[in-house]
């Protein structure tokens, strides 16, 4: 028997319905001699049941996206970004019954910044009892209040003199910080 | 016949190891001065006399000094720091360019000065350490303690690094033994905070 071919592209509705004609008339269910008249049908009804198919694959699959959209909405922060916490529980059973455990969370910055000191993040208490939490004046070291005006004579005859800038007395002054150190390993 | 063979052959395999028990046995020096036993002031001097620019502050009480050596004429050697513990130098460390033909002719340099290095890490080098595109890190070992460090990393810049391995593994012991002493005292005075 001689068979066309053709590429995808060329390739009609009357040469699919071409080939479920032979295919029928093989298979003994029509007569080939009735085409195209008998395969119009066929070609139809596999055209629609592909159509209805679709449809439903995309309906499922739009039902599912919309699922996981709806439990993971993706508004809440990764993990990675969220402060850490640095819990305080008390290992003594409670003697007041009733009453729990003492304890005390504590949010911990993430990260540290290296330009500005950040004051202590407010701490979050989860306790009956009160817990004294040091503020960020306590625990800064106090400044000297800033001269207001320009005059530098008066700001002078006011408040005492500064004292004169001086290394920190816990730092060595002829052993260089641990950090230069380690740097210069990692480059050799 | 067959033992003169033999002997050449265990001569050619010996010959790299044997080299660096020769230079093992040899001063370290760097601008005419043996590093081990120069003092802070001789080695400025000297390369100074070399054709180096600094140190551009004054040495004081700084532990580390920083020179110019652009102008020295060495390949692709530029910027070094000193780091020295009183008059005694612990290391001196040269910022490499990373230009390839710069790079490699330091690379021939050190290698007709010294020979061959050992290559630290072998299968995470690239190429023999001569080859144009050499990546990983290499030393020789000499008297006294010194060593000669060269790292040429797959991202960053490329350091020749001198330095007196026991000085300045004993300087690191004592930047941690503050470092936690300073640690310790800090906990003490904010124990009741944290």
């Amino acid at each position: 028997m001689q068979r066309e071919v053709r590429l995808a592209t060329e390739i009609t509705e009357d040469d699919v319905a071409g080939e479920l004609v032979i295919a029928l008339s093989v298979a003994g269910q029509i007569d080939a001699a009735s085409w195209p008249k008998a395969a119009v049908p066929y070609a139809a009804s596999v055209a629609s049941q592909g159509t209805s198919s679709g449809g439903w694959g995309l309906a499922v699959g739009a039902a599912l996206l919309l699922g996981l959209y709806l439990l993971f909405p993706g508004t809440q922060r990764p993990s990675a970004q969220a402060p850490a916490t640095l819990s305080v529980v008390s290992s003594q059973p409670s003697t007041t019954p009733g009453k729990p455990l003492a304890a005390a969370s504590f949010a911990v910055p993430a990260k540290a910044s290296s330009t500005a000191p950040t004051p202590p993040a407010p701490a979050r208490l989860a306790t009956s009892k009160p817990i004294s939490v040091p503020t960020p004046s306590e625990v800064e070291p106090k400044l000297a209040p800033e001269p207001k005006g320009l005059d530098q004579s008066d700001t002078a005859a006011s408040s005492p003199p500064l004292p004169p800038l001086t290394s920190p007395p816990d730092l060595p002054t002829q052993a260089p910080a641990l950090d230069v150190l380690r740097n210069w390993r990692d480059r050799m | 016949m067959k033992i003169k063979k033999l002997i050449a052959w265990a001569v050619l395999a010996g010959a790299p190891l044997i080299s660096p028990i020769v230079q093992a046995q040899t001063d370290l020096r760097l601008y005419g001065l043996p590093l081990n036993t120069a003092t802070v002031t001789e080695f400025i001097a000297a390369a100074n006399s070399a054709g180096v620019e600094g140190p551009t502050s004054e040495p004081g009480e700084a532990t580390t000094l920083n020179f110019d050596a652009s102008r020295a004429g060495v390949p692709a050697l530029a910027r070094f720091q000193l780091l020295r513990q009183g008059e005694a130098i612990v290391s001196v460390q040269f910022e490499v360019g990373n230009a390839v033909s710069a790079n490699e002719s330091l690379r021939k340099m050190l290698v007709a000065k010294y020979g061959m290095p050992v290559i630290a890490g072998a299968f995470a080098a690239r190429g023999g350490f001569d080859d144009k595109y050499f990546g990983g890190r290499a030393h020789w070992s000499f008297a006294g303690g010194m060593r000669l460090v060269y790292n040429r990393p797959h991202i960053g810049v490329t350091h020749l690094t001198y330095v007196h391995e026991p000085r300045f593994q004993a300087l690191m012991d004592a930047a941690k033994a503050q470092a936690d002493e300073a640690a310790r005292r800090k906990a003490k005075s904010l124990g009741d905070k944290f």
